[in-house]
């Protein structure tokens, strides 16, 4: 009998104590999503007085833009780009400060990490004074060889690069310590047992160090890919306002625009919802067939 | 211990009470000599590095000059995009600002969501002694710009215009007299061709943000009409608006001698001195004039031979949102304050912008002595009657508009389409969204 009563005292207490995290989650996730869905069977331009019901028109209409289908496209770009550049490459870079470095690697360290204190907003400023193809430093250099910078924010393909090495100043030294971090849990008795038997460092890294830091690293992959959808966001607003002709827009661009540049909620939230099933999808598929592979020490 | 405590709690507990009661003593105090000030608000755009220092300076000029009115200035970042996401906000919760500071091309956007006082209405009702005040005071060309179907929506604060900003220099090292700027677009033209022949920089930029602006300058200029006369229809594929965009298209196109570039990267290749001509804003004029390290001069907006100066006009307007009659009446009184010339003056000498009335120009307290030996604001100065509204498309699609502009923009302008289909496309998608 007593006992029944303190599980129950210990039951409220448990909900008591997540009750705080619990209200900020309902007022500040839940609560709009739940909102956003309402939204998306509206007309609606966030002060009219009218909210017109249209079902699921904005759905159909966002699905047969062609626009849609290039703001993906655009989107997997640069979620492509920055993968390579704000993981693979800290990856590889982490694995040879840790294990192969033999000197300087503090200094290393702190040089590769300065670049993730820049405001986005100072960097894509920065950004576009350097890489102005007409006055700036990299088109003279070019200039000297004979080549004619391209003019990169009116150029298909190559104004998402440029933009995501705003998102890569940002990100990368962060991701770089985490790996690092990473790394310095893997037991150098391990390596150099490897290399006594004169295992070369490409499959150490492939055979040892990588499925030793699995669960670092897909923290970070997954990161990259979120940060990378919406650090780009920034430069992409300061630097080409989506421009040339929505070439550098991405989804979360896209449904800003949709929302806060032409005042159609309705659509930006069919928009926003549409992204957000395609992720829950590539959520669940990494549950299912990469989150198996991963190692966790504990 | 406990003692501590308990002192330490009294204390906390006067201090807060005391501040209940000075804030309550203060307002006491304040009614007894006259009756309580009004407060009002200004919501503005213009950050610490651009023009804000001059509003705070009118601001405060204004409530040290009458005791009856407080008013408090408020910033709202990211321009009038950024204004607009605020007011959107502040009006759902219910509240509103007394006035506000609207770009031009929310004029209908504004009129047809948000709730106002026309000016003429405020005069009618509480200050007929300033009957004449609008029309005394302002040319009606610049009264249009905040105008919808005839209804005064606010009054014009700031206002720039397209000019031609042009590199000297370049001009001279190409053999182009410098005294002797071009007038017409096809002059225009041809001095971007010898620029870049001669000297192998580029000839010609015509600014390129995510609005259709500049473009629509011309467009006019060569008697294209962006909207039917009754507003409803898109109608710029037009014969003209081609042969006008054709003239621009083959410069960057075909002679090379003009760029294609977002306006942030065009306007510092200018200042650098990597661009002969360039075709921007007059609200750039401060910025340019400090960067520029060569002669740098000015021109009228080109014209096409035998056709009328067609300036779309950039900038702001202020309408009054204030919703008792005693804050209309105090809000009008602080519009009034500001419109003076001396106020107009500073704010133009600070900013580039046009003052909305031209005697601001002549005014020996105004900006006489400043325009003399300013020739580039001048040069806006004596465009003044020749801009008309930046078109606002009616209803929510005014924003969309101008992106659908800038899209077909860089179709024109990289090749991948042709004018005229490029013009037709963005035409019937925009009759598309108006007929929705």
């Amino acid at each position: 009998m007593k006992k029944m009563k303190e599980t129950k005292r210990e039951k409220l207490l448990a909900w008591l104590f997540i009750a705080p995290a619990t209200a900020a989650f309902i007022a500040f996730m839940f609560w709009p999503l739940v909102y956003t869905v309402y939204l998306s069977f509206l007309k609606w331009n966030m002060v009219a007085p009218t909210k017109k019901v249209v079902g699921l028109k904005n759905y159909v209409d966002v699905l047969t833009d062609p626009l849609t289908a290039k703001l993906l496209g655009n989107t997997l770009i640069y979620i492509v780009f920055l993968v390579i550049m704000i993981f693979a490459l800290p990856y590889i870079l982490a694995f040879v400060n840790t294990f192969i470095m033999k000197k300087g690697k503090g200094i290393y360290k702190t040089l590769l990490f300065i670049p993730s204190l820049i405001s986005l907003v100072v960097g894509a400023i920065v950004l576009q004074f350097i890489f102005n193809p007409i006055s700036g430093p990299v088109g003279a250099v070019l200039g000297r060889f004979g080549i004619t910078m391209p003019s990169w924010s009116k150029t298909k393909g190559l104004v998402i690069i440029v933009i995501s090495l705003v998102a890569v100043f940002k990100t990368f030294g962060y991701n770089f310590l985490v790996l690092l971090s990473g790394m310095s849990g893997v037991s150098t008795e391990l390596i150099e047992a490897a290399r006594l038997e004169k295992t070369p460092n490409r499959k150490i890294f492939r055979k040892i160090v990588m499925p030793l830091t699995s669960s670092t690293a897909i923290y970070v992959l997954i990161m990259s890919i979120v940060q990378g959808m919406q650090y780009v966001f920034t430069p992409i607003k300061v630097l080409t306002q989506g421009g040339p002709n929505d070439a550098s827009s991405n989804i979360i661009y896209g449904v800003y625009q949709e929302a806060f540049g032409f005042y159609n909620s309705g659509k930006a939230s069919a928009l926003s919802i549409i992204t957000m099933v395609v992720f829950l999808i590539l959520l669940f598929l990494e549950f299912r067939y990469v989150e198996k592979g991963v190692y966790y020490e504990n | 211990m406990k003692r501590w405590k308990k002192i330490a709690s009294l204390l906390l507990a006067a201090t807060l009470l005391s501040g209940c009661g000075t804030g309550a003593g203060k307002k006491d105090e304040g009614s007894k000599d006259s009756k309580e000030p009004i407060e009002i608000s200004f919501w503005h755009v213009y950050s610490e590095n651009f023009g804000a220092p001059i509003i705070k300076e009118m601001v405060e000029a204004f409530n040290a000059s009458q005791d009856d009115i407080v008013v408090k200035e408020v910033y709202n970042a990211d321009m009038y995009p950024g204004l607009m996401q605020n007011l959107q906000a502040e009006v759902a919760s219910g509240n509103s600002p007394s006035l506000v500071m609207i770009g031009y091309n929310y004029l209908k956007y504004f009129e047809g969501n948000f709730k106002y006082t026309s000016p003429t209405d405020i005069i009618e009702k509480y200050v007929p002694e300033d009957k004449d005040y609008l029309s005394s005071t302002y040319l009606d060309n610049i009264l249009e710009l905040a105008q919808v179907d005839g209804k005064q929506v606010g009054i014009p604060f700031s206002i720039s215009a397209p000019i031609l900003f042009y590199n000297a220099d370049l001009f001279q090292a190409a053999g182009l007299d410098p005294d002797n700027p071009p007038k017409t677009w096809e002059e225009v033209r041809a001095a971007a061709k010898t620029i870049s022949e001669k000297t192998g920089e580029y000839g010609f930029y015509m600014q390129e943000y995510a609005d259709n602006w500049a473009v629509q300058g011309l467009l006019e200029g060569n008697g294209a009409q962006i909207l039917s006369d009754d507003g409803q229809e898109a109608v710029f594929a037009s014969k003209e608006s081609e042969e006008a965009y054709q003239l621009l298209a083959d410069m960057v196109l075909e002679d090379k001698s003009a760029l294609h570039i977002t306006a942030d990267e065009g306007i510092q290749a200018f200042i650098n001195g990597k661009v002969g001509i360039l075709c921007g804003t007059s609200a750039k004029i401060g910025s340019i004039k400090t960067g520029a390290g060569f002669d740098l001069r000015g021109a009228e907006f080109p014209l096409f031979e035998g056709k009328d100066r067609r300036v779309p006009a950039g900038g702001n307007f202020l309408p009054i949102m204030a919703e008792t009659e005693e804050e209309q009446k105090a809000t009008w009184e602080f519009l009034k304050f500001i419109m003076q010339p001396e106020w107009l003056a500073k704010w133009s000498e600070n900013t580039g912008y046009l003052p909305p009335r031209q005697d601001v120009a002549e005014d020996p307290d105004g900006l006489k002595a400043y325009v003399e030996e300013n020739e580039l604001l001048g040069i806006a100065f004596s465009e003044m009657d020749g801009i008309y509204p930046w078109v606002a498309f009616p209803g929510d699609v005014g924003t969309q508009a101008e992106q659908t502009f800038a899209n077909t923009r860089d179709k024109i302008l990289d090749g991948s389409l042709s004018v005229k289909e490029a013009l037709q496309e963005a035409q019937d998608d925009l009759n598309k969204l108006l007929g929705e």
